[in-house]
């Protein structure tokens, strides 16, 4: 039975205390306890989600009173829950909350926040209402064949809130009985890459808060502490490979693997904590360095992803070794460079039979990813749809995702068309109809991935034999990728690569240059063949809502192409510190007011946070930032923070049109070019407004991201062009404007496997 | 309040079954259901149709209409900690709310108790097939249905069970699927 005096699944909460209190803390840690802090004192209304632990840790009365008036809430709502369209489809959704707060007025309980008659009286609605609601929702799930993050939540929350009740409730036994039965049963039966298939949202949202939970659960139920390494069945994935894949997923600068239907977004933090803490592996190190802050996401359905981060921190640095890439032979893998400045990824994971809706087609799929920003483009189109990908026979209407009209959508944008693939005679709504093998033989060595996934193919195209992809990452600069294409009779064969915009100037091969700065040139050396490009409007939905398609057509029984990319860095940035700062508590200051009262504020701020958690400050929505700088000579930039919202930016008085960055500034940081008025060696004053979130939900259930990263006047750096690329006499040789390159070359052997 | 005391007690004391299976609050039945269930006892099958007889004569829940004050959508609710009030067409009685709080909870329950039980006689066989075939029933029941078929199912099963393999429904289309396979197999013995 769980101790109700101490608070559950804290391994020392009198270490916890201490750290987190002590005077003059400092790191990472302390600065995300303070958010939490201030969030939970000045909104605990808006961000209920931290208002328990923090009474948990600081044991104030004025802190217990405001958990307590959020778990009354909670529960108050509950009898209304039980008509909601939500509760009745989508139960899963609504099992992990219900186990996190039922854990958290077990904190509670701890620190004697409830009398014993309050205490008989909320455990018996928590524990029935899971009996009823979550219970009936697992055993709706085929078992054993049903693995994926909804089951894993319901079992889960059963297993939680079966133990944490246990002893006091007849109720929790079947709760208990079941939960802790078929959740190792689950763990175990995720794939032995640890991928879900699900993408990144899930797998960040869902999967990897549900692993570390449960391994905490699991372990507590059975008396041991390895459960993060041991396989929960015979023959089974253990744990750690879902969390290794959390991390893996983590890109430079903050963004995920886009292979779903959410396509780029931001990821959590607690997996990676509780990775590194528990492993002190470096790829959990490496993504927790590039986490955005400021993000605030549900985990689980829960916003408590910080809370889990806090009580998680590792203790011990991150280790000498980078990481510098992973391979799954299921799944894909991923090249970088020591620096992780410059990466490309090769993807093979299976995609859904019939209906490719959440596991995308991407049969060796490549993402090139530089300097922090990524330049392929895939995910989902925009609301308005894109007609592009909207093809005839891939609309779908289905009445289970609603209680009213069933819901009509078009799922081409989950097809091969939509995604760096091959493509055979033109067909861009590449899928597959039956449940069958994906790929052949999959392969890595250093700075090397191989696969062949000519078995994707079959079914639409029976007589292909081969088709492999080989990525490599030379000089930790040049991708190569090599395809080799052979079938019985000749078809028309696309190498397709979805590209972020804009397409630029290329002394050969296609260019693009994002709107960050970050270029990609991708040039064919075998045949200097040329690139068909085509934007696309409406996918993917973000960063930027467009794409760029470069398409290289060949016909023939066996194609053959040798592709090289080059990507350049982004621009030279100089951090701009210590900005003149005014709130508008009304968020009605028009510009003229907004600036006097600027140029007299002593207040100064990076835009690091959004102010009331960067400093101690009002919870105040609207915030205006000045400073004044002078202009270089030639082309610059200002780069303002991640995540403005009601962004308004005024250059010496004059408003700046956003509209080019209406959609990727949710993503990325905008980079404004200085306009040709402002003459060189000028000063100048910036000026800029931007809202703040105050709660964890205006993002809608699709995260909320505050301001973070600061402001920066940016400049053009040198980016290195490729003239020509050719291979010659087992030589590869790539010239650019700078330098001529030579790598030996051997290319895949025609008619072999691919692990030979 | 539900009468959370009753559902703990039939969890724990067979005895007080026949009275939960008849209380006027479903989720007492529902525990009584999974009472049943743990029991697995084929005694308790003419209380288990009764109790399914029951569930069919209640108010249609299938055409919920429920309005909500500060509502935020679907998946939002499970995130959101703020007040939330249903407000019900006029005339609502209290027997149609119900309804629409329990859908098909019991009935689920009862599948699996039957499951449980591992033997069913026609006229209990007849009512899960109904369920299959019934167009707007909730797919758990179907589910729940269908894994009961897989252990009392007979070739009359065969029909009602494809007709649930065909539905665009993963878990009811997965039991189906594994319901056929059973039904085959005992064939083959």
């Amino acid at each position: 039975m769980v101790d109700w005096s101490q608070p559950w699944l804290i391994d020392d909460i009198a270490g916890l205390r201490a750290a987190l209190l002590a005077p003059g803390a400092g790191g990472q840690r302390s600065v995300v306890w303070r958010m939490l802090v201030q969030s939970a004192r000045r909104a605990p209304e808006a961000y209920p989600w931290y208002t328990a632990f923090v009474a948990l840790i600081t044991r104030e009365p004025a802190d217990i009173a405001r958990a307590r008036q959020v778990l009354a809430c909670y529960l108050g709502k509950l009898d209304a829950v039980r008509f909601t369209s939500g509760l009745q489809l989508h139960f899963w959704c609504f099992a992990f909350p219900h186990a996190k707060w039922s854990l958290m007025f077990q904190w509670l309980c701890s620190i004697g926040a409830y009398g014993d008659d309050e205490r008989r009286a909320i455990t018996a609605q928590l524990v029935s209402f899971q009996f009823t609601n979550m219970h009936y929702g697992l055993r709706t799930k085929p078992e054993p064949a049903c693995v994926d993050n909804q089951t894993l939540a319901l079992a889960l929350s059963n297993a939680l809130v079966g133990m944490l009740f246990s002893g006091h409730s007849a109720l929790a036994e079947p709760l208990r009985r079941d939960g802790l039965r078929r959740l190792p049963a689950i763990l175990g039966a995720l794939p032995a890459s640890g991928y879900s298939g699900e993408g990144s949202a899930y797998m960040d949202g869902v999967i990897g808060p549900a692993v570390t939970l449960a391994v905490e659960v699991l372990n507590r139920a059975h008396g041991r502490d390895d459960g993060l390494w041991a396989t929960p069945q015979p023959g089974g994935t253990p744990p750690i490979a879902a969390l290794r894949m959390v991390a893996r997923e983590a890109l430079p600068g903050g963004l995920l693997l886009p292979w779903d239907n959410y396509g780029y977004q931001f990821g959590v933090r607690s997996p990676l904590a509780y990775g590194a803490a528990r492993t002190g592996e470096a790829v959990f190190f490496a993504a927790l360095a590039s986490c955005i802050w400021s993000y605030d996401i549900g985990v689980g359905w829960a916003y408590d992803d910080l809370v889990w981060t806090v009580i998680w921190w590792p203790a011990a640095a991150a280790p000498a070794e980078g990481a510098h890439g992973w391979f799954e032979e299921q799944v894909g893998g991923a090249l970088w460079s020591a620096d992780r400045q410059r990466g490309v990824l090769q993807i093979w994971d299976d995609s859904a039979p019939g209906i490719p809706t959440r596991a995308h087609v991407n049969p060796n799929a490549v993402l090139f990813h530089a300097h922090g920003v990524p330049l392929s483009a895939d995910g989902a189109a925009d609301s308005q749809g894109c007609a592009r990908f909207a093809f005839a026979d891939t609309w779908r209407e289905v009445g289970y995702l609603s209680l009213d009209a069933p819901v009509r959508y078009n799922y081409g944008d989950g097809c091969g068309g939509a995604h760096s693939v091959i493509l055979f005679d033109g067909w861009e709504g590449l899928r597959l109809h039956q449940d069958q093998p994906q790929r052949g033989a999959a392969a890595h060595a250093p700075a090397m991935l191989r696969c062949d996934v000519a078995p994707f193919y079959r079914e639409s195209v029976p007589d292909v034999r081969r088709v492999e992809r080989r990525t490599l990452l030379l000089d930790e600069r040049f991708v190569v990728i090599e395809d080799l294409i052979e079938s019985e009779a000749e078809h028309d064969v696309t190498a397709r690569f979805v590209l972020r915009p804009e397409l630029a100037p290329a002394p050969c091969g296609v260019r693009i240059v994002t709107p960050e700065g970050v270029s990609l040139q991708l040039v064919e050396a075998l045949h200097a063949a040329t690139f068909r490009c085509e934007a696309v409007a409406g996918f993917p939905a973000r960063p930027d809502g467009r794409a760029v398609l470069a398409d290289v057509v060949a016909r023939g029984r066996q194609v053959r192409w040798l592709f090289v990319a080059l990507a350049g860095p982004g621009r030279v940035a100089q951090p701009l510190t210590a900005l003149q700062a005014i709130a508008d508590p009304a968020g009605t200051l028009d510009d003229a007011h907004a600036r006097r009262l600027l140029r007299a504020s002593p207040l100064r701020l990076d835009g690091q946070l959004p102010p009331h958690l960067e400093r101690d400050l009002p919870l105040v929505r609207t915030w205006w930032y000045r400073t004044t700088l002078r202009r270089p000579a030639g082309t610059a930039w200002l780069r303002l923070p991640l995540g403005l919202a009601r962004p308004r930016v005024l250059l010496d008085g004059r408003p700046v049109d956003l509209a080019p960055w209406a959609t990727s500034l949710a993503l990325l940081p905008p980079d404004v070019p200085l306009p040709d008025w402002i003459a060189a060696d000028a000063a100048f004053e910036l000026v800029v407004r931007s809202d703040v979130p105050l709660s964890h939900y205006e993002g809608g259930g699709d995260g909320t991201l505050g301001l973070c990263g600061g402001f920066a006047l940016c400049l053009p750096s040198a980016v290195e062009q490729i003239r020509a690329a050719c291979l010659a006499d087992g030589v590869l040789a790539v010239q650019t404007d700078q330098a001529c390159y030579r790598w030996p070359y051997a290319l895949l052997p025609a008619d072999a496997p691919a692990g030979a | 309040m539900h009468d959370i005391a009753m559902m703990e007690r039939v969890l724990c004391d067979p005895a007080s079954i026949p009275h939960a299976a008849q209380h006027p609050d479903w989720e007492v039945r529902y525990a009584a259901a999974v009472a049943i269930e743990a029991c697995a006892d084929p005694a308790w099958l003419p209380t288990v149709r009764a109790m399914w007889q029951h569930e069919l004569a209640r108010p249609d829940y299938t055409r919920a209409s429920v309005r909500f004050v500060e509502h935020v959508g679907d998946t939002r609710n499970a995130e959101m900690i703020g007040p939330l009030t249903a407000v019900f067409p006029a005339g609502t009685d209290d027997a149609t709310r119900a309804a629409w709080a329990c859908r098909g909870r019991v009935r689920q329950a009862l599948a699996f108790a039957i499951a449980a039980i591992g033997q069913c006689d026609d006229g209990l066989r007849c009512m899960l097939h109904d369920r299959l075939l019934a167009a707007d029933e909730d797919y758990p029941v179907k589910a729940a249905v269908a894994r009961a078929l897989a252990r009392v199912g007979t070739a009359a099963s065969i029909a009602p069970l494809q007709v649930a393999l065909a539905l665009d429904e993963w878990c009811t289309h997965t039991e189906a699927a594994l319901a056929l396979a059973a039904l085959a197999a005992r064939s083959s013995e």
